[in-house]
């Protein structure tokens, strides 16, 4: 019945580097999508709804079909142009609206 | 040969149900989905071809939501005869366990039809000593149970010899100090709702004030989607139209979307309209469902006053650590714990409601063992 599944995600990367576009993010997305399921895996429509330059930070959005393959892929990744990364997923949803925020590690005080 | 899975992962499995009516009517009320769900951690409104958004709509909750956070208590406390007479039988209390994760840690919680639930590991749970039932979503190798005490009930009082067990079990065998979200809705309103907070200070424990977070934000040249909210929508046209919202209330790109472009192909399928301006309004921190209530209520009025105005949006998102969703539904936290609902109100007195709760289904082994 749902169509799409939404990732927030951000890139943390060993060492700091020079700025990353929104192009250079989608295109290193796609290409851990490529090296995991290859290029079948790589024809999945992502979109990047929202990206921060400064905090590397994305919502993402993947056909629901493909949600395992993208966080698997997203999981799994090890390097971003030879620099140690990770991406930390913090939340994942197919209601766009629970990306708002989330109530884990909310300071109420 | 067995060959594992390689290919066709399907995603969790996930639950909208959609209901429309008339909020004029009281046969089709949504009153239940507002009323049931008891923990709200985020609220956010949406008001298209808006600028000025009126003060009684955004005092709503910015007054008198004031909540405690109650440090280091032990759950006997809550089964403590004063403390049941003075604030559960009256009023509507809802507590719920600060910083503790439904998927791996002991929680807490107290509704307001009175019932204590405790959603304990396997180990806690032994140790206890108390009845309860494994977590209908680790039924089949449980590590996860809930119990339920019903703290109204009138065999619940000291001298019978259940009270006298519970209160002896959560004593002596549970040693579980746990963090408090408390917030009290008094019977009457010359009763302020601190006095909750006052109890628990002479009892000695340490309570902190917290205040809720408020967020505006005005857009400006913002298309809007057309929507019908008549009886006979589609399903499939209301998730594009929540989708929409969504993309908006946080803030993504919603115009340079293009079936070329690399970046982002989101486009919105509805037909939209230019309305100019758009209000979203924004807060986080622990309501009561009567504090939501309230602010439904000035939202249904004011969208009856406004006529030209294609819909108003009321987004509630709950804790997604909470024990129970809607009434005394277990919930859990899966991939997410997502318990939200969301309303569109027209001006013709019309509503869509649309409900969503984490998957509930955990992928099932197909390997043998």
């Amino acid at each position: 019945m749902y169509r799409f599944y939404y990732f927030d995600v951000s890139l943390e990367l060993e060492q700091d580097t020079t700025e990353i576009s929104a192009v250079y993010f989608k295109n290193h997305v796609m290409h851990l999508l490529n090296i995991l399921f290859g290029e079948d895996g790589a024809s999945t429509a992502v979109d990047v709804l929202k990206y921060d330059e400064l905090s590397r930070r994305a919502i993402l959005r993947c056909p629901s079909a493909s949600y395992v393959k993208l966080r698997s892929s997203l999981t799994l990744c090890e390097k971003f142009n030879n620099i140690r990364c990770v991406y930390r997923i913090r939340n994942s949803s197919p209601c766009l609206l629970s990306l708002l925020n989330t109530s884990r590690g909310y300071n109420h005080y | 040969m067995l060959c594992p899975e390689v290919w066709n992962f399907s995603p969790p499995a996930c639950n909208f149900k959609f209901k429309r009516g008339n909020f004029n009517e009281l046969k089709t009320q949504c009153i239940d989905l507002i009323d049931l769900h008891h923990f709200n951690y985020l609220v956010s409104v949406v008001l298209p071809d808006t600028i000025n958004v009126p003060e009684v709509i955004t005092d709503a909750l910015n007054e008198d939501c004031d909540y405690y956070r109650v440090e280091d208590i032990h759950v006997s406390e809550l089964v403590n005869k004063d403390f049941i007479e003075i604030f559960v039988k009256r009023g509507h209390l809802i507590i719920l366990s600060d910083g503790t994760n439904i998927d791996t840690d002991d929680c807490v919680a107290l509704i307001p039809s009175g019932h204590l639930v405790l959603s304990l590991n396997r180990q806690t749970y032994q140790e206890l000593g108390l009845e309860g039932k494994p977590s209908f979503f680790s039924r089949s190798k449980p590590n996860r149970y809930v119990v339920q005490v019903d703290l109204k009930e009138q065999y619940f009082t000291p001298g019978k010899k259940y009270y006298n067990r519970v209160q002896h079990c959560l004593k002596e065998n549970l040693q579980l100090k746990l963090n408090l979200l408390v917030a009290w809705d008094p019977p009457e309103e010359k009763i302020c709702p601190s006095s909750v907070a006052a109890y628990f200070s002479s009892r000695g424990h340490k309570v902190l004030l917290c205040q809720p977070r408020f967020s505006r934000q005005v857009s400006y040249n913002v298309k809007v989607p057309e929507f019908f909210l008549g009886d006979n929508g589609d399903d499939d046209d209301a998730l594009e139209l929540i989708e929409w919202l969504g993309a908006f209330s946080i803030g993504a790109d919603l115009d340079s979307g293009a079936p070329d472009n690399f970046v982002n192909t989101y486009q919105c399928p509805l037909e939209t309209n230019d309305v100019g301006a758009a209000a979203h309004l924004q807060w986080t921190g622990y309501f009561t469902y009567s504090q939501i209530h309230r602010l439904f209520d000035r939202l249904r009025q004011y969208v009856l006053q406004r006529t030209s105005i294609p819909w108003i949006s009321l987004y509630v998102q709950g804790f997604a650590d909470s024990p129970v969703s809607w009434g005394l539904k277990e919930h859990q936290f899966y991939t997410n714990g997502d318990n939200n609902y969301v309303l569109f109100l027209h001006p013709t007195g019309n509503y869509l409601a649309c409900s969503y709760i984490s998957p509930n289904k955990r992928p099932k082994s197909k390997t043998k063992k």
